[in-house]
């Protein structure tokens, strides 16, 4: 009847696909995440030009470009005809090498991003990575095949990352103390395995120091001649299911749900100990497994120092804290953070070309103030929250939106 | 094999000199340990975590040698510099740099604690990165090289003593007043934590800060001089380690000391006397690391030779007592969290 069309409410229009899309919850925290951490960088870069200026004004607009380009394999070089620099092409292997260097630095992200997302922060993940690299050497020296070596550093660094995940489950040891005192343990463990156990063979003629490079067949195998590997393909998978499993399983959303709030999650029926022993040591394994991809490299790997000389600490665990930190916590980011920061360092032999006061730490301080930004980035996110929020209250006003209900400012 | 490794008679044979190489070097690490376990105590018990002792100890470190430098460098080289009495005013200077390093260096925390809230385990990690990043740049902006080395035996001939005696030679060479400075400094930061109101209430921010805002306490004040003051004393206790090392240069990095710390200011359960005695068994056991090569021999290699099992030592023991106390630790009940005045 006509009546029946004249009464009906007028409809609101139903949401297209692109907006009921972006305002899922999970995607607004991704998109969240990415622009903290992109303020992040662009502060940390401002704050370098400020020192390039205090150094050398003159070619410190040359020296902010040459720290962005070098990494891709671009920057300045002295012309020798002219004296003068000129922007061109300065390197073929920058970029393959970025990624080879990128390839475990994005698993030693994910060991401290993964715990992160139940509010453990996993700091004896140098542990977990050396472990992995020393039993994944010493199988690939003895001559098993590079999936072998895989699986069996994996184990190793398991493992030992069950040893704090235990103690904090049991008997409420601080997971950061606990991690901090097998770092050292296992560092001098390992060398004093190397001092009475190892055989003369394992090691290096000339460098006594280290061990023996990975033999042939226990490396991973190549992708082109550049260095990359099938190591990249295996931690973007890694990855990538650690994303999924975080935001699209059950499992998942019950350590979100233990991280932000532990007394909800036990009456909810979710078993804290089991989570906290599984997280880490899961992190352990893809400790290892990390640890093995960086002694590992099919073109030019690198050497394992086993000594523990006076002078020489242990620093490949702390790399996967600033990965982690850039990437503001989340699986996907380490892939960038990681390229981000090997970009970073690879321009660091160029610096000097552009002005001889430029030296090769500045891409290290760099480095350092990015991720020092990026540890309190969360005011960043709050203040994007903010800004979300009153552009939601202009377009209410404006009663402009379409259908309501997506609409949404909180946190996932 | 095991049987080998580990069941072998070991033989210690220590001289006059090496029993006062281990004296020197206990006296040292002990005074440094106590130092930065005192700066630990300061900072957690107002409330905020410090994780970032480790960049304190090598900031007060690298400046401080970092003006021993410029004055050992100088050249000419003025007279006094030459005699005892100069070379300890400019290793005094340098203590005191040292310390107002450490207070600059712990506003990067607690701004950010204090004013944005951020999660302050994850600050004091990155700030350890900075540490040693900055140090880096200021030292090759200086001597424009590239290379990290700092001396820190510039006054090596001024400072060691004309005896015979062996014992003493090796007990007192190298041993500056910043030792001595040092050991005033404990006993300054046990009396304030202990006996004077304001340690009092330094704690009660820790403990519960709303209940001591409402007696009038300025809980974020509180909040910025206790990590400045606990900042302050790591690196000093840096600097005293640093400079007193019998190497003859220092690449820009703290060895871990750092987080040994840390564990000693757990294990001390937040208690000045508990970290005191903690922090000399610790020190014992480093300095035994150090100077055990000459001393013990036995007929075939095995873990007791090794200088790594002396070095793991202290950390083993960190964590088998970690393993049994944790149950009972008396941390400060706010550490960690924001304080904010709308939540009383």
């Amino acid at each position: 009847m006509a009546s029946n069309e004249l009464n009906r409410q007028p409809q609101p229009k139903k949401n297209n696909w692109f907006v009921s899309f972006w305002r899922k919850p999970n995607i607004q925290t991704g998109f969240r995440n990415f622009i903290s951490g992109f303020i992040c960088i662009a502060i940390g870069y401002f704050i370098a030009l400020i020192l390039l200026l205090c150094i050398d004004a003159k070619n410190a607009g040359k020296g902010i470009i040459q720290l962005i380009t070098a990494g891709w394999g671009y920057g300045y070089t002295l012309d020798a005809s002219t004296q003068q620099l000129v922007f061109g092409r300065i390197s073929e292997d920058n970029l393959p090498r970025i990624i080879y260097l990128m390839t475990p630095m994005m698993l030693t992200g994910l060991t401290i991003a993964f715990p992160f997302q139940l509010g453990l922060f996993n700091i004896g993940n140098t542990s977990q990575i050396t472990i992995g690299a020393f039993v994944g050497l010493c199988l690939g020296i003895v001559g098993l095949p590079w999936w072998a070596c895989l699986i069996f550093a994996g184990l190793a660094g398991a493992a030992v990352g069950f040893i704090p995940g235990l103690l904090k489950a049991k008997l409420n040891v601080n997971e950061v103390l606990s991690g901090i005192m097998l770092n050292w343990i296992i560092y001098y463990l390992i060398d004093i395995i190397g001092r009475l156990g190892l055989p003369r063979s394992f090691k290096d003629r000339t460098q006594i120091d280290n061990l023996i490079f990975m033999p042939n067949n226990a490396r991973m195998p190549a992708i082109g001649t550049k260095g990359i590997s099938w190591g990249l393909i295996i931690a973007i998978i890694i990855i990538v299911l650690f994303q999924v499993m975080l935001h699209h399983t059950r499992w998942g959303k019950e350590l979100k749900l233990s991280g932000s709030n532990k007394f909800c999650a036990q009456y909810a029926g979710i078993s804290q100990d089991k989570n906290i022993i599984l997280t880490l040591t899961l992190a352990g394994l893809i400790g290892g497994i990390a640890g093995y991809m960086i002694y590992a490299n099919p073109i030019s790997p690198q050497a394992f120092r086993w000594s523990s000389s006076a002078n020489s600490t242990i620093s490949d665990g702390f790399t996967g804290i600033s990965v982690s930190l850039i990437a503001q916590n989340s699986a996907i980011g380490c892939i960038l953070s990681a390229f981000l920061l090997n970009m970073i360092s690879s321009a660091q032999p160029y610096m000097k070309v552009v002005s001889s006061s430029y030296n090769s730490y500045i891409t290290e301080l760099l480095s350092a103030i990015i991720i020092y930004i990026a540890s309190f980035a969360s005011f960043f996110r709050y203040l994007i929250i903010r800004y979300q929020g009153k552009k939601i209250e202009q377009r209410n006003q404006l009663n402009l939106t379409r259908a309501k209900p997506d609409e949404t400012t909180k946190e996932a | 094999m095991i049987q080998t490794m580990i069941f072998q008679p070991v033989t210690l044979a220590m001289q006059a000199g090496d029993w006062g190489n281990l004296l020197f070097y206990f006296l040292v690490y002990s005074v440094g340990f106590v130092l930065g376990a005192f700066g630990g105590m300061y900072s957690e018990c107002s409330g905020i975590i410090n994780i970032a002792l480790e960049g304190s100890m090598v900031i007060g470190a690298f400046f401080g040698l970092f003006i021993d430098f410029i004055f050992g460098t100088m050249d000419p080289m003025p007279a006094f510099l030459t005699t005892r009495g100069g070379a300890e005013l400019v290793i005094f200077l340098g203590a005191l740099v040292a310390i107002v390093t450490g207070v600059l260096f712990s506003f990067l925390l607690t701004f950010v604690s204090n004013k944005l809230k951020a999660d302050q385990t994850i600050v004091g990690t990155a700030m350890n990165t900075l540490a040693t990043a900055i140090c880096s740049i200021v030292f090759t902006y200086y001597t424009q090289k590239d290379s990290l080395e700092v001396r820190n035996n510039l006054f090596v001939t001024e400072l060691t003593p004309d005896t015979d005696n062996v014992f003493f030679k090796q007990l007192a060479s190298n041993m500056n007043c910043s030792l001595v400075l040092g050991i005033i400094v404990i006993a300054l930061l046990w009396f304030i934590m202990d006996r004077t109101r304001f340690g009092l209430r330094l704690r009660a921010c820790g403990e519960n800060p709303a209940a001591a805002d409402s007696v009038g306490i300025n809980v974020t004040r509180m909040r910025y001089i206790g990590p400045a003051i606990g900042s302050a004393a790591a690196a000093l206790g840096g600097y005293i380690i640093f400079s007193c090392a019998r190497t003859n240069v220092w690449t820009i990095t703290a060895l871990g000391y750092g987080f040994l710390v840390l564990a000693i200011e757990i294990l001390g359960n937040w208690h000045a006397t508990s970290i005191f005695f903690a922090s000399l068994l610790f020190g014992f056991f480093t300095s035994f690391s150090n100077v055990f090569t000459a001393t013990i021999t036995s007929t075939s290699p095995n873990v007791f030779t090794i200088r790594s099992t002396y070095a793991m030592l202290p950390y083993l023991l960190a964590f088998l007592i970690l393993l049994f106390f944790s149950k009972r630790s008396h941390a400060p009940k706010s550490e960690g969290i924001p304080y904010d005045k709308s939540s009383r």
